[in-house]
């Protein structure tokens, strides 16, 4: 039992950094439809904001700080970038995307003129004895915080979408981007907004990634992003709780397959082996989990 | 001489000069290295510029023309390379036999990914084959009695025929392979051509634009899907083949057999013109040079003193070089250098197409709409 627990309680928080990144993917799905390739890398961007910020102030007001930068960086990569080359072709939105994943890779090594990983002090308490015991089984603070992090983020999220004239809007857009403008949404802004908000989250889930490596590093989103589309596609990608609920369950169950069978799945096949199950989910569930099944008109 | 655009009908004599100026002159371009002297390794560049061409192609089979998405093309490619590297080395096959044992591999590996993503749509079908193209490297690596695991298979050699009379040793080695790759690159071309001009690709594309209207109008989406499928497939793992010679190995940490080379793929795909027949020929050759000439940027002595001393200690230049010329060029070709070029031609010369049946209508009728075959719309929608 201990040992179950053990493991769930990390696959939990590796689960809540990937329904981190799953959330801003859906965000930037039911705003425009595409999925964006470059959401880790922003996010890894954002992380190095962070860290340089955290140079000169608090590492929380950094991160905050780092989040609104990654938000104006998101609003206006879709206005300048996306949306242009939207109107023109959708394939090339795809490159464009897989462009500012290459480009935004490269970008922060060589904006800061580093090539070794940076350090990061950790967002939360993270001595030796910090930790809880249930059953058995430790929890530190610091896999907890980002739990909690995450939640607390969907949760405003859902707010969002729920309770405010803007989400209202957003939500308008996401059903029906032709009719949105026909009563009187300025969909552009709602896209920018999209766009902007998807950013700001992966900007923390971002920096939780560089807490729990104490570090900054280029390459370290890489991995985590496809983990997080993962996620987004098994809840079915225009689903926020969705996102949040196979982030978690992913998370999970791929510590479990890695810890449970070390020989036959391990590290390696970590991934593969999460991939293979949401594979099955999709051939049943075809719109994922919690996807709305689209009428299809002639 | 009029004014321009000239127009001219389709399948008049002008048009065949046209048409055979423009074959004689591709032609040209490709046997040039019969008429000059080259090296061994711009041979080499030549035959990476056919494999990666032959697999976009594959690619735009299914994606351009059939709407269906894939990233994971670089496992097919693998699965040709390995099954090529382990026929040569375990059962002595000659290498040009294990082009369509790769191709008929393949096929079948295509199909049974085929069946499932019938199911699937859009980003969906994205996820299925990413992970397809991240089991693949993760399971050579498992099954190392039968792939030699992370050492790969090495010492893979295609020797040239003595009846080409090419010289002996790397020199017509590397000769040689060029010409097998652009013969497999030519079948591809007819392959992909022959079907997407004939009743299967009406199928084709009209499953693209709209999958319901097709199935009421008869045609089997299934079928045409999971065949197409199989195809691309098969395309692919030859262009995975001829990759294992020229590499002369097969190793699971080959950057090709990973998501990357799928990213690779897509981005000549894209960049050539999707659903556009010489797109991937063409984006094959752009997004080469390109690559070339953002490599060999770091040599900055041509440079003002002010941006010498801004970039000094900064690496990745090459790449954000690279990353900006391909968004660039997205705003500029959105639908390919190919679609750039025909929307270019059109305010030279427009070529009336003739109708299918005998109607008296006057060739050069300026109310009729201009060469666009629906095939070669890329109104594919993402979602």
């Amino acid at each position: 039992m201990a040992r179950f627990l053990q493991y769930f309680f990390n696959g939990l928080s590796n689960g809540a950094i990937y329904s981190l990144l799953a959330l801003s993917l859906v965000i930037v799905y039911r705003g425009s439809g595409h999925l964006n390739f470059a959401q880790g890398e922003m996010a890894m961007v954002s992380a190095f904001f962070a860290w340089w910020y955290g140079r000169s102030m608090p590492i929380w007001l950094a991160v905050i700080a780092a989040a609104v930068t990654a938000f104006v960086l998101g609003a206006l990569i879709e206005r300048f970038i996306i949306r242009p080359i939207g109107l023109r072709s959708p394939f090339a939105v795809v490159v464009a995307a897989i462009g500012l994943f290459l480009g935004l890779n490269a970008l922060a090594p060589f904006a800061w003129r580093v090539t070794n990983p940076q350090p990061f002090k950790s967002l939360f308490p993270n001595d030796a004895g910090d930790f809880v015991r249930i059953g058995g089984a430790t929890w530190r603070y610091e896999r907890i915080g980002i739990l909690v992090v995450m939640l607390v983020l969907a949760a405003l999220l859902f707010l969002l979408f729920q309770r405010t004239k803007l989400g209202l809007s957003m939500r308008a857009v996401a059903s029906n981007p032709e009719s949105a403008p026909l009563v009187g949404i300025k969909t552009g802004q709602v896209l920018m907004v999209s766009w902007g908000l998807a950013a700001f989250v992966g900007a923390v889930g971002g920096a939780m990634v560089a807490s729990v490596n104490t570090n900054v590093d280029a390459a370290m989103m890489f991995t985590i992003f496809f983990s997080a589309a993962a996620a987004a596609t098994l809840g079915g990608f225009d689903s926020l709780g969705g996102a949040v609920l196979s982030g978690l369950a992913l998370g999970a169950i791929e510590n479990m397959a890695a810890g449970y069978f070390p020989d036959l799945i391990g590290q390696e096949l970590r991934f593969s082996s999460s991939l293979l199950i949401i594979m099955i989910v999709l051939l049943v569930r075809p719109s994922g989990l919690f996807g709305s099944q689209r009428v299809e008109r002639v | 001489m009029g004014r321009l655009p000239v127009r001219i009908g389709a399948r008049t004599p002008p048009h065949w000069v046209l048409r055979a100026v423009g074959v004689l002159a591709v032609g040209w371009f490709l046997l040039l290295p019969i008429f000059q002297d080259r090296r061994p390794n711009e041979y080499g560049e030549l035959t990476d510029i056919c494999i990666l061409a032959l697999a976009a192609l594959s690619l735009n089979l299914l994606i351009g023309f059939t709407g269906q998405i894939s990233i994971g093309h670089s496992a097919f490619f693998g699965v040709g390379a390995y099954t090529t590297a382990i026929l040569i080395t375990d059962h002595g096959w000659s290498p040009g036999w294990t082009f369509l044992a790769s191709a008929v591999v393949c096929f079948g590996v295509g199909v049974l990914v085929g069946i499932p993503a019938l199911r699937l749509k859009g980003l969906y079908l994205v996820l299925v084959t990413l992970a397809l193209a991240q089991i693949f490297p993760a399971l050579v690596r498992k099954f190392d009695w039968l792939t030699g695991g992370s050492r790969g298979i090495t010492g893979l050699r295609y020797e040239q025929p003595s009846w080409t009379g090419l010289p002996d040793g790397r020199a017509g080695r590397s000769e040689w392979l060029y010409w097998v790759a652009l013969a497999m690159l030519a079948i591809g071309y007819v392959i992909v051509r022959n079907l997407v001009k004939s009743r299967v690709g009406r199928s084709m594309v009209a499953v693209r634009d709209n999958a319901t209207a097709a199935a009421v109008m008869g045609i089997n989406v299934a079928v045409t899907k999971t065949v197409v499928f199989g195809i691309s497939a098969g395309l692919c793992g030859v262009a995975g083949s001829v990759f294992a010679l020229r590499q002369t190995q097969a190793n699971p940490e080959t950057q090709m057999f990973t998501i990357l080379g799928s990213i690779v793929f897509l981005v000549i795909m894209v960049i050539g013109g999707a659903a556009s027949l010489l797109g991937p020929i063409v984006g094959a050759f752009a997004y080469y040079r390109f690559d070339e000439f953002t490599r060999a940027l770091p040599d900055k002595s041509y440079l003002p003193e002010f941006v010498q001393d801004f970039l000094t200690g900064r690496p990745n230049l090459a790449t954000i070089v690279f990353a900006s010329l391909l968004i660039l060029l997205m705003f500029v070709a959105p639908l390919g250098l190919v679609g750039l070029a025909k929307r270019l031609a059109r305010k030279v010369l427009i070529v009336i197409p003739r109708l299918p049946v005998a109607v008296p209508v006057e060739v050069g009728d300026p109310d009729l709409p201009p060469d666009d075959l629906p095939a070669d719309d890329a109104n594919v929608a993402l979602n």
